[in-house]
């Protein structure tokens, strides 16, 4: 009986050590020094007990609460898979696509900047949500594409069920000479890149993942100008990351002693993103779609839209 | 040596005094009780004259201050620095180039307070303009703002661009 509990416990010890313990699954590409710092980034987060002062920002993200540990398990229900900047779905990690017949509702703007293969033109990768962007080249083609990652094989029948997200350099670039990749600043300003990629796992029809919008030529932003830099969306990736830095630079940065450089530099990339906005932004309803919704993905039934409560 | 052992005299008294007052706490009818400290003759300890004085910070002289703060307009991101082929999904990297910078004055500031007016003129100017990046703008026009606020400055919006007032009202720009 002792020995039967022995094993038990070298076999529990054995999973946690593979992985388990994890707040996601790395493929092979990932490197050790970014799973590292990923890890740190989540675990760092979920220890934050952060107060919204104000509802409208709990209804642009669409959380009940802004605290560490709500905002990890938002983040859980759609990213789940993190791959690197070499993975390739169309290589050796194409596994199939089946063609569907009953399409999703269909995108009529073109408005969808998902980057389906990174590095294109020499620009750096921060980070995609390939899992979204799988998709909604299925969604072009009435294919569902399956892949492996992270020897998992992930049938992407929505911008949700693969969960799949792909790091490239750029999110491991300082943004301060004077501040480690490792601070506190550092994990803040990733983990709102987080935060941005899985609202690309939300949206239906026209607001499909939450597409950024192309900036009008009248922008005032004439650098963004005819770009697919713009935000068309009240609770869209860009909004949901001014609201969390918007309570972490007080609560987060400062609380963790952030040098002036760090909560300068922390200041200028939420008001970047807060420029994104277009005057003619809506909220859009964030229920995910996909072909049969309800089935069961590898990782479980996926989360049901009545677990949030926009108050 | 004489001196020693009138301090731990009187600590003793004074140690003795607290126990007798916690008993009497303790013995005493709460509802009615109420403790009073004792006041004991106890020496504030004084510390160990320092070998070589704490040297205060120095301050920044005023012509150096308006030196950094011409280098720190000079190192600001215009839109035309954006790199083609930057991925504007994210915010830039040029974005944060002048963040050491504008850090640095900002820890100058808190050590001189007497800077606040030159900084808020600073920061006047740089958030009128139009030749730098909106992101700087709206960061210069917050510190402007809580700087006003502080001093019962009034604002007057129609000095500002809408887009630029919009995002500075947002951002929680802390000096304390």
């Amino acid at each position: 009986m002792r020995r039967l509990s022995n094993v038990a416990f070298a076999l529990v010890c054995l999973v946690w050590l593979s992985g388990c313990g994890s707040y996601y699954k790395y493929d092979s590409t990932v490197t050790g020094e970014q799973k590292s710092l990923i890890e740190k980034d989540m675990s760092r987060i979920e220890g934050t007990k952060m107060v919204a002062q104000n509802g409208d920002d709990l209804k642009t993200i669409q959380i009940n609460d802004i605290s560490g540990p709500s905002l990890i398990t938002w983040l859980q229900h759609r990213n789940r898979v993190v791959v690197g900047e070499d993975y390739d779905w169309l290589g050796s990690n194409f596994v199939t696509e089946q063609k569907v017949t009953s399409a999703p509702q269909l995108l009529t703007s073109a408005q969808v900047d998902f980057p389906s293969t990174v590095n294109a033109g020499g620009t750096v990768t921060v980070m995609v949500n390939l899992g979204a962007a799988i998709y909604l080249e299925g969604v072009k083609k009435n294919v569902v594409y399956t892949v492996t990652a992270a020897n998992t094989e992930l049938r992407v029948w929505s911008p949700r069920s693969a969960g799949m997200i792909q790091v490239g350099e750029g999110l491991f670039n300082l943004m301060v000479e004077s501040s480690p990749l490792d601070s506190w600043a550092h994990s803040v300003r990733r983990f709102s890149t987080y935060l941005h990629e899985a609202t690309h796992t939300d949206g239906n029809g026209n607001h499909r993942a939450f597409a950024h919008a192309s900036c009008p030529s009248t922008f005032y932003r004439t650098e963004f100008r005819a770009q697919y830099a713009c935000e068309g969306y009240l609770n869209g990736p860009y909004s949901r990351q001014v609201v969390f830095l918007k309570y972490a630079i007080p609560q987060v940065c400062a609380q963790k002693s952030c040098t002036s450089a760090e909560q300068d530099a922390l200041l200028k990339t939420m008001a970047d993103y807060d420029s994104r906005k277009l005057s003619s932004a809506v909220y859009a309803d964030p229920t995910p779609e996909g072909y049969g919704v309800g089935e069961i993905s590898e990782f479980g039934v996926m989360p049901q839209l009545s677990e949030i409560v926009v108050k | 040596m004489r001196s020693r052992i009138q301090n731990l005299y009187v600590l003793g008294a004074g140690i003795s005094l607290i126990l007798v007052g916690i008993w009497a706490s303790q013995h005493t009818d709460q509802s009615s009780a109420v403790f009073t400290p004792p006041s004991l003759p106890v020496e504030t300890p004084t510390p160990p004259a320092p070998v070589v004085a704490p040297q205060q910070p120095a301050k920044p002289s005023e012509s150096k201050f308006e030196a950094k703060l011409s280098e720190t307009t000079a190192k600001m991101a215009r839109p035309s620095d954006i790199r083609p082929d930057s991925a504007m999904h994210d915010a830039p990297p040029e974005t944060t180039q002048d963040s050491e910078s504008f850090g640095d004055i900002m820890d100058d500031v808190k050590k001189d307070p007497a800077l606040v007016p030159t900084v808020m003129s600073f920061y006047e100017k740089c958030a009128q303009n139009s030749q730098v990046l909106a992101s700087s703008r709206a960061v210069c026009l917050a510190h402007l703002m809580y700087w006003m606020k502080k001093r019962n400055v009034p604002f007057d919006r129609a000095r500002y661009p809408r887009e630029i007032i919009s995002i500075a009202e947002k951002l929680p720009v802390q000096w304390d």
